[in-house]
């Protein structure tokens, strides 16, 4: 999964039109915020900082000590070959599209910035195998974390990174998963009941 | 994405996007408009153009959604849609689907366990959609139009609170369903028989998106807003 991309700027045309346009090209998320109050927390909260588009009047200044530079970029209303100083990136407002697009593939493309946001596509660890089993058998977190000497927090935790590695978030269809791996053994159990 | 007006030919919209047509179907229009605009049509056939506008924009364009506008309209009406969309899903798309998802399973060569399991899960899902449809065409839908209507034997316990929390089950398990055999399936079978079967299930998951999206961000709060007002009265 990619990062995400966050854009502060002022103006609306500004936000919704950078947003398109990155939209137009990378299949990303984008969080667009009018001023930087808001997005402090963003910061705390996530895993992997995001990409960040900031205007330079306002916003960029109150980022720069918050952010790597690498993920920083101004957004100036002069031409392109004018920069500022301090910043690592820009975008001119009067920049084309593919101008955006490069900038922001070059970012994502970046060896120094590891991409994965999530765990998206991570095998199960053998743990959490053994959660997914008890899940697929149709046990309850109360159950699974008897059964497994551990909290039930643990057992929820689990469960979370499973289907965030696995995209399946019903229970019917982690047993089928488990069915499809060889997670759970077919041969004893009911199947109709169970999906 | 681009927004309709009334001026447009309707033969533009449907060229724009093919899948507005059975949205069209549900107002009662078929083809052979000839070169009529938007406003002509719903004016023969007596719907109520910007109603009409309001939904074939919001489902031809995700972004679009003017909760204002839509929340103008009658919950009748918006019912009215509801029940020609959920009566298409029950009549044609669903049992399309199980077509081409039987024709998926035959053209797989040995005993294909693997495909059954997802048959499986496949009737699972629709078991508890049927079931969803049936509780708002049974229940839900009859209680808001007398609600609307203040009528009285409206029940005074019924609260539009309890039907919130069922849409994000079925949209799961739908979704489920594409990840499990885009990711997981091993793939004996036939390609072209899988590409239609996960075609038909992807257009049938964005019509019921924008159906949900019209219950649970327009109908909803505009049945809570009545609620009030008549607790308030």
């Amino acid at each position: 999964m990619l990062r995400k991309i966050v854009i502060v700027h002022p103006s609306t045309i500004v936000r919704k039109g950078l947003e398109a346009i990155i939209k137009s090209f990378f299949n990303i998320d984008v969080l667009l915020f009018e001023n930087v109050d808001s997005i402090v927390n963003l910061f705390n909260s996530s895993k992997r900082n995001p990409i960040v588009f900031a205007d330079i009047e306002y916003s960029a200044p109150s980022l720069i000590s918050k952010i790597p530079a690498d993920d920083l970029i101004v957004l100036t209303s002069e031409s392109l070959t004018q920069k500022k100083d301090g910043f690592k990136n820009h975008l001119s407002l009067f920049a084309s599209k593919s101008d955006v697009q490069e900038l922001v593939h070059s970012i994502l493309k970046n060896p120094n910035t590891e991409t994965t946001f999530d765990h998206e596509g991570e095998e199960l660890s053998l743990r959490e195998k053994d959660v997914l089993k008890l899940v697929a058998l149709g046990h309850t977190n109360k159950e699974i974390a008897e059964a497994l000497f551990i909290s039930i927090h643990t057992v929820i935790s689990h469960r979370k990174n499973i289907t965030e590695k696995l995209g399946i978030k019903s229970i019917s269809g982690l047993t089928v998963y488990a069915i499809l791996n060889h997670i759970i053994d077919t041969s004893t159990i009911d199947l109709e009941k169970l999906i | 994405m681009e927004i309709f007006i009334e001026y447009d030919k309707l033969s533009h919209v449907i060229r724009s996007n093919f899948h507005l047509l059975p949205v069209l179907n549900r107002f009662g229009i078929s083809l052979g408009i000839k070169d009529k605009s938007i406003a002509e049509v719903c004016t023969d056939r007596g719907i109520q153009t910007d109603f009409f506008l309001a939904i074939i924009n919001t489902f031809h364009n995700e972004d679009y959604f003017p909760e204002t506008e839509l929340m103008k309209f009658s919950p009748v009406l918006i019912i009215g849609y509801l029940r020609k969309t959920h009566q298409h899903y029950v009549d044609y798309t669903l049992p399309k689907i199980e077509k081409l998802l039987s024709n998926l399973i035959a053209s797989c060569p040995d005993n294909c366990s693997d495909l059954k399991m997802i048959d499986s899960f496949y009737r699972t899902y629709k078991n508890e959609l049927v079931l969803h449809i049936k509780d708002e065409e049974e229940n839900v839908f009859p209680n808001i139009i007398r609600l609307v209507n203040k009528e009285e034997g409206s029940k005074p316990d019924f609260s539009i609170l309890s039907f919130e929390q069922e849409h994000g089950n079925v949209d799961e398990k739908l979704n489920d369903l594409k990840n499990l055999i885009i990711k997981y399936l091993e793939p004996r079978y036939n390609n072209n028989d899988c590409n239609e079967f996960l075609i038909a299930l992807s257009d049938f998951e964005n019509d019921i998106k924008d159906h949900a999206r019209i219950e649970d961000k327009v109908l909803l709060p505009k049945v809570k807003e009545i609620e009030m007002g008549t607790r308030n009265a």
